[in-house]
């Protein structure tokens, strides 16, 4: 097989995992060495479907043993297969790195042979990578699931972020579509990795010390002036500093992340936002991400049968257009919850489980809650601002900014870049409510879910996806628009490097 | 009229500030000498760029209005909005004027113009760090042409030159016949009037081919979502993006 088809058939099996996002560690770049990375994270291109392409997302093999009844790349399905030589790969990512293609590697795998095996083929390739090519950019290798501590802890080692996927919102659908897979297993990997990551900290941190009081010790003990320039062991506690002094490798600087497949099976949207908050705080995620499953083939029969123990059939069961929007709206809650102190409890709950496909998280929390509105944006606090819907985490500052020397308007807000559509309804400026607007819930709820229906055409994106039927592992991250914006943007434009 | 000319450097125009602010004038308009049209009505002066001057209207920006500040004037400099020097000269007379309270006044019409032309800078710096490709050619030299629509290349020289420090390369933006040149983490501007960048390696043609292949098998058919590419992705920029090519 020639590299070429090879690159198609690794990158066509790699293409529903979520993640490409380059972002979370900053190293500076090293004479001598290629490449750095960048906190906020470097998109190099977009795809057709709109998607950021950062990394040169590719599996290992997709040759894999096991059976997933959601995979692409399960045993039973008829597929090319194909694998990767370790070179190969760390060929094709110094020379796409060279070219400013790609911001660095994702590296994932099916499981051929035996999760070791597997995960082992991933090492040689990244310490190639590290070592024999000097690469100093992003690496973001996924855990297979069932490799062994030992093999994890030498990946952390070399790349900046792993990722476990728990592939569903529940144990119960995990032990029911992912048969093959331990659910202890993935549990107590991720535990594996929080713990590594969090003790690396801690050294990293005595290690900083230990430079710290060396540098006071050879200040005080005037070595700055003496031609060995500290090299010297006459000092006896500067000697067992001086030992100690091996700056310790990272372990995964970049933290930890897991995946989610939303809608191969029945969890409400609750469920799934508690389930992420629970990873979230047990196991100290950097992020959750989700995809939406959109099921052909006889994978489509594994969902009716779902339907019938499911009480909400229209999500849980929903066509692929709606698991889409779905998909975007649980990314939006996602973002309220990190970065907007929003809790799980207060979007939805069990009653009202799942969240409104026309309008936005905060839309619905903001209408469920109108007797905290309006509020006067002159006045409001930080915390205030930025739970109102069409006011981002960027907008508030500008605010708060600007109304420090002239108080703000209506018009003079639109310069600020907020979204008036929406913000419009829950504001007073100088203490007036905008002419012409009326303060209640059904012209609101109209107004807002209207500009959410015009913008996003179901039907048209109900047709786009009858046409793709193909079978979905991993669906993208699907892009976020309007405010929830700013801090992705951010994320993945980090201007300062 | 009182027009004042400079030699077109940032520093040349930092000692038209010097110029205005020790004489007490108001100059109508402030444009670099090479290209200027003079008109009738038009009194020219030639205000020269000298070091000390232009040390201490930076000091001066430093010390009254930050470093931040200072950054995003020196960003918003290399725009090629014809009116910049006065955009930024009525800032800064703002700024002299009142301090940080002018410039967190981001609405006021003297300051707003400058947050904006900073937002544009700043988005055509990082799609330039994002998509400028290089490719290898025979004499060893990896090689960019970008076409941006802000002078941002001395904007981006640290970013590539810090990353690649291991070859040497070459941005040449095409727009505005300038070229950065680096090699081992260094790096300098060049005039660079219709620069001529050979054509590509045989394996240089080869990844660009590997290139396009990934790109094309990453995207999930069914879901193309053209405007949204194009939102990120501007078609003007096409034309040095190699992906968005055609296969050969
Ligand atoms: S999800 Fe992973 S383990 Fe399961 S079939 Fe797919 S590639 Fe194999």
């Amino acid at each position: 097989m020639d590299g070429e088809r090879k690159l198609e058939i690794l990158t066509g099996a790699a293409k529903y995992d979520a993640a490409c996002t380059s972002s979370g560690v900053n190293r500076s770049a090293l004479p001598g060495l290629l490449g750095n990375a960048c906190s906020g994270g470097i998109c190099h291109s977009f795809a057709a479907d709109g998607r950021c392409i950062a990394l040169l997302k590719v599996l290992m093999s997709n040759d894999c043993i096991y059976n997933c009844a959601y995979c692409a790349n399960r045993a039973s399905a008829e597929q090319p297969r194909a694998t990767f030589e370790p070179d190969e790969l760390a060929r094709l990512v110094i020379e796409f790195y060279r070219r400013n293609y790609i911001e660095g590697l994702f590296l994932s795998s099916g499981v051929t042979i035996d999760a070791d095996t597997t995960a082992v083929r991933m090492v040689q390739a990244l310490r190639l990578l590290r070592d024999s090519y000097g690469f100093n950019g992003y690496i973001h290798a996924k855990v297979i699931p069932g490799t062994s501590p030992q093999v994890i802890d030498q990946l952390g080692l070399l790349a900046d972020r792993l990722s476990i996927n728990v592939e569903l919102p529940s144990t119960a659908s995990l032990a029911r579509l992912a048969p093959d897979k331990s659910i202890d297993s993935i549990f107590t990997r991720m535990a594996h990795l929080r713990d590594g990551i969090s003790n690396n900290r801690q050294n990293l941190l005595e290690w900083k010390g230990r430079r710290e009081s060396r540098r006071s010790l050879t200040a005080a003990a005037g070595c700055d002036s003496c031609a060995t320039a500290g090299t010297c062991t006459g000092l006896a506690a500067c000697r067992s500093a001086q030992t100690a002094l091996a700056r310790p490798a990272r372990f995964a600087p970049a933290g930890h992340a897991t995946q989610m497949i939303i809608g191969a099976s029945p969890e409400s949207d609750y469920e799934i936002l508690k389930a992420s908050a629970a990873l979230y705080s047990q196991y100290r995620l950097k992020r959750v991400f989700y995809s939406a499953y959109v099921p052909v083939g006889d994978a489509a029969l594994l969902q009716q049968g779902f339907a019938a123990d499911s009480n909400d059939i229209t999500l849980a069961n929903g066509n692929g257009a709606v698991q889409l929007v779905r998909e975007h709206r649980l990314y939006q809650s996602d973002w309220l919850l990190r970065f907007y102190n929003f809790s799980v409890d207060e979007l939805l709950n069990p009653d009202a489980p799942f969240l409104d496909p026309l309008l936005d998280p905060k839309c619905l929390w903001a209408l469920r809650n109108l007797d905290l509105f309006p509020i006067e944006v002159n006045r409001a606090s930080f915390d205030e601002l930025i739970r109102v819907p069409g006011i981002g985490v960027l907008g508030a500052r500008k605010i708060i900014q600007a109304r420090k020397a002239a108080q703000l308007s209506f018009d003079t807000l639109a310069a600020l870049r907020i979204v008036m559509k929406r913000a419009q309804w829950f504001i007073t400026c100088k203490g007036k409510y905008r002419s012409g607007l009326r303060f209640e819930h059904d012209s609101i709820y109209h107004s807002l879910t209207s500009e959410e229906a015009r913008k996003r055409s179901y039907r048209q994106l109900h047709k786009r996806e009858q046409a793709s039927r193909q079978l979905s592992l991993f669906e993208g991250e699907f892009d976020h628009k309007g405010e929830f914006d700013h801090k992705r943007e951010s994320e993945q434009i980090g201007l300062l490097c | 009229m009182l027009i004042y000319t400079y030699d077109g450097s940032f520093e040349g125009f930092l000692c038209c500030i010097f110029e205005a602010y020790t004489r007490g004038e108001d100059p109508a308009e402030i444009a670099a000498a090479q290209g200027l049209q003079y008109r009738i009505d038009q009194e020219l002066r030639g205000v020269p760029t000298i070091e000390e001057r232009w040390q201490r209207v930076r000091a001066g920006i430093h010390h009254k209005l930050g470093r931040l500040t200072w950054q995003k004037l020196r960003a918003c400099f290399c725009a090629s909005t014809p009116d910049k020097e006065m955009l930024l000269y009525r800032y800064l007379k703002q700024g002299f004027a009142r301090g940080r309270v002018a410039t967190d006044d981001i609405l006021h019409p003297d300051i707003l113009p400058i947050e904006e032309l900073y937002r544009s800078v700043g988005n055509e710096q990082q799609r330039m760090i994002m998509f400028a490709r290089f490719a290898h050619i025979p004499e060893g030299v990896y090689c960019a042409t970008i076409n941006p629509k802000h002078s941002v290349l001395p904007l981006i020289m640290d970013h590539f030159a810090a990353r690649f420090n291991v070859q040497p390369f070459i941005v040449y933006d095409e727009v505005h016949q300038l070229a950065g040149i680096s090699e081992r983490g260094e790096w300098y501007l060049s005039a660079a009037e219709g620069l001529c960048i050979p054509p590509a390696s045989f394996d240089d043609q080869e990844y660009q081919q590997l290139w396009q292949t990934f790109y094309h098998a990453i995207a999930i058919p069914g879901r193309r979502n053209e405007k949204l590419r194009q939102q990120f992705m501007p078609k003007r920029l096409w034309k040095n993006i190699p992906e968005m090519h055609p296969a050969h």
